[in-house]
């Protein structure tokens, strides 16, 4: 480059060098491994999900057996609940479409586990799921087997009155990703958004390929 | 035992007296002085639930421009039987609703019912719960007086 200062050809150099490493590391980041999730915690030792009686609300078992195969998204809730259950299965139904490209083998499950079975039989979970997403089911665990279920997911629910002859259930508003060996695998803390969800899914599947 | 302990601490947390107590009236501000500066509801919407559901939830900001405190005692809706001021809040990781005696307006301030927060609890309706439409509602004051509003029916935007 006649004419051109030692210093200019210097510092355009080093500029263009810069450049190519910041590409290639966005490059590497962006094209190449697997990223980890940004909200969900990735379980390092995955908690099998123990067989309990359980049926979804069609009436088939729900345990172990039915969950291995794919992936499955599990929320607690129940359907006297206003406010954070509805919202909840909303952001997943968001999720899900967001999702929509996804492989059917990939596709996540999504179930709501009812902690409230003295009100929510699978009739009334039939009714009341898959309003948010016609795939999305509901499962009733008799009240004697539900905290040994909620236990391995590190979930707790408890019972509160509410007016005079009601109550409210407080519960665990984590969603949790349950593996196709029947694993609980990773937890999504709140809050929750369709977007954030959808894309931890998608790297998750992914760092599991 | 856990669940023992958090039923405990439920009920605990269901009894402790509201930290939103009504402020005691104070100041004796002239009547006319109040109705120059009205209350607005804004952005209210109700939940759309499945036809199976018994209850749902309306959501909204209130803007007090006024120079003294708002405060929200109660709600009502001539298409509900029931209608409550809840709060949801998470307490390590866990969803609590509970009845809230009263929300206060700060003077100037703006309070955003919202999901996961603050609700009007919609139950016991005396037909069906809408799945479409606007719902007539009224913040009830402490004061006596009323904020009627209508909410559409819907979805959250996402
Ligand atoms: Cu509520």
């Amino acid at each position: 480059m006649p004419g051109m200062p030692r210093n200019t050809f210097l510092a355009i150099a080093i500029v263009l060098a810069i450049a190519a490493a910041v590409a290639g590391a966005w490059l590497a980041a962006n094209l190449g491994a697997p990223q980890p999730p940004e909200q969900a915690r990735v379980l390092t030792t995955p908690r099998p999900v123990p067989a309990v009686p359980a049926i979804d609300q069609a009436g088939q078992p729900f345990g172990p057996e039915a969950l291995r195969g794919r992936w499955t998204m599990v929320f607690f809730g129940f359907t006297h609940c206003p406010d954070i259950c509805p919202a909840t299965l909303q952001v997943l139904a968001g999720a899900r479409q967001l999702l929509d490209d996804l492989p059917p083998e990939e596709m996540p499950a999504v179930v709501m586990i009812s902690v409230d079975p003295g009100r929510d039989t699978p009739e009334r979970l039939a009714e009341y799921v898959p309003f948010f997403h016609p795939e999305f089911r509901g499962v009733h665990v008799p009240a004697a087997n539900l905290a040994e279920l909620t236990r391995v997911f590190g979930a707790a629910y408890a019972y509160s009155p509410a007016g005079d002859d009601s109550y409210t259930v407080d519960h665990t508003a984590s969603l949790f990703l349950v593996d196709p060996q029947a694993r609980v695998a990773a937890v999504f803390p709140t809050p929750h958004t369709a977007a954030g969800v959808a894309s931890d899914l998608r790297r998750i599947i992914e760092l599991e390929k | 035992m856990r669940l023992i302990v958090l039923a405990a601490a439920a009920l605990l947390a269901a009894c402790a007296p509201d930290q939103d107590a009504p402020p005691a009236a104070t100041s004796a501000a002239p009547a006319a002085s109040s109705a120059a500066a009205a209350p607005a509801v804004t952005g209210a919407w109700v939940r759309q639930v499945p036809p199976a559901a018994r209850m749902t939830a309306g959501y909204l900001q209130i803007t007090n421009p006024g120079s003294e405190p708002l405060v929200i005692v109660g709600a009502e809706s001539p298409l509900f039987n029931a209608v409550e001021v809840h709060g949801t809040e998470m307490v390590d990781g866990m969803a609590r609703m509970r009845l809230q005696d009263s929300v206060t307006v700060a003077p100037g301030d703006t309070v955003s019912f919202e999901p996961g927060g603050l609700h009007l609890m919609l139950m016991q309706a005396v037909e069906t719960i809408p799945s479409e439409g606007e719902i007539p509602l009224a913040l009830l004051l402490a004061d006596g007086s009323r904020i009627d509003f209508t909410a559409p029916v819907g979805q959250p935007a996402q």
